[in-house]
């Protein structure tokens, strides 16, 4: 509904037709920064308050961006597939980008991704760590990274370099297909997977993530690979 | 030893239903006849104890009450990955309840917080000091400094 802009107007720019969903789960501290950073360039912006504990619904509610609140926590998963879902009802929505609550994203890389995708032919974007300069990367982040990436048959049958980058871009067709069922963290595979399957033209796009020291903290811990490659491998196999 | 040749095939069995669909009917039908069965031999244990110990013996257990334990044990099993699967399945009616619910109050309250097309056009027609007329600004438009939207839901307020 908010994006039905005259064309030509004024006011209109480059990614109007863009939708930034981010998931938000107790990210109070940083959620208006990432906010603020993010509306100058793309002005629909959802985020999806996971049920967090902290103060987030309220730094977001004093941004322009829509707040959806799940009422309880669900998981990243859910709050991707969520947001998704909202910002596919918004009239003129047309390319979708996920996009992290905890700041390591860039704003110019996330525009980048969009480009790839609306000029470049690709129905989806990824980010990757992995394709410009890999030095930013703390190293045993980047064995797993990389050892993930190797090992998935998906993410090789795409020939992806960083399965589990949370910057991506999806136009509709994509958006409106893709289904979250793992609402856990275990989404960002699923979404690899729902991709390999689909037969939808996909690339990589190089980007810098900001390990912040508050982004580190927040990160997924490596152990919490197990729980992930446990949840995926139940569900690849019972979907034939 | 015939009991251990048994106790495989029951755990490939369960492995096989783990992986593949352990909802379709005709694995419905499956743990509803081996609940049948299970309730048999369990009649028949309590009325005739001396059985379950040759059965023991001739299928390689020392004792009947082995044999009911090994019992036991895949019974629990069973009603493990059961319970697994049916709270999956909740979880996901769950989420799909809560999404549901999520995005339709967040439809009302963005639509006052970030203002209505509909609404905004109204507006923008009886007052409107800006040069660009008022339906033509979004209202999300607003830098994220001066955005303090709840406190102004009157858009043509701002100066």
């Amino acid at each position: 509904m908010q994006t039905a802009e005259a064309p030509g107007s004024a006011e209109t720019s480059e990614f109007d037709d863009v939708w930034v969903v981010i998931p938000v789960y107790n990210e109070g501290s940083v959620i208006a920064d990432v906010v603020a950073g993010v509306l100058p360039t793309f002005r629909n912006v959802v985020c999806v308050d996971d049920g967090s504990r902290d103060d987030s619904a309220e730094q977001i509610s004093r941004t322009a961006a829509h707040l959806v609140s799940h009422p309880v926590n669900l998981g990243q998963g859910a709050a991707l597939q969520t947001g998704l879902e909202y910002a596919l009802l918004q009239g003129g929505s047309e390319y979708f980008v996920t996009f992290d609550a905890d700041g390591q994203h860039r704003v110019q890389d996330a525009a980048e991704l969009v480009r790839a995708v609306r000029d470049g032919g690709a129905d989806v974007a990824l980010g990757s760590r992995f394709l410009g300069g890999t030095a930013h990367v703390p190293w045993l982040k980047r064995a797993l990274l990389k050892t993930v990436a190797a090992v998935s048959p998906a993410a090789r049958h795409l020939q992806l370099t960083d399965a589990h980058n949370g910057l991506r871009v999806l136009n509709r067709p994509a958006a409106s297909q893709l289904k979250i069922t793992m609402n856990g963290m275990a989404h960002a595979s699923e979404i690899v997977d729902y991709l390999a399957r689909s037969g939808l033209e996909v690339t990589e796009v190089p980007v810098t993530v900001l390990y912040t020291d508050y982004s580190k903290a927040k990160g997924q811990s490596l152990i919490n690979g197990v729980n992930i490659l446990f949840d995926l491998s139940l569900r690849s196999r019972r979907t034939p | 030893m015939i009991i251990q040749a048994i106790l495989l095939v029951i755990a490939a069995v369960f492995l096989l239903l783990f992986i593949r669909n352990w909802y379709s009917v005709q694995t419905r039908a499956l743990k509803r006849l081996a609940f049948l069965i299970f309730i048999a031999l369990m009649v028949v244990a309590i009325l005739r104890p001396n059985w379950v110990n040759s059965v023991a013996h001739k299928v390689g257990v020392g004792r009947g009450t082995d044999l009911v334990l090994y019992a036991l044990a895949v019974a629990f099993v069973f009603v493990s990955v059961n319970t697994y699967f049916r709270l999956k399945t909740q979880e996901s009616r769950f989420t799909e309840l809560a999404r549901v619910i999520a995005v339709r109050d967040a439809t009302e309250m963005n639509a006052k917080r970030l203002g209505r097309p509909v609404v905004r056009e109204a507006l923008g027609r009886e007052a409107s000091a800006r040069e660009v007329p008022a339906h033509e600004v979004p209202a999300h438009e607003i830098p994220a400094h001066e955005a303090t939207v709840a406190e102004t839901p009157v858009r043509e307020a701002r100066p």
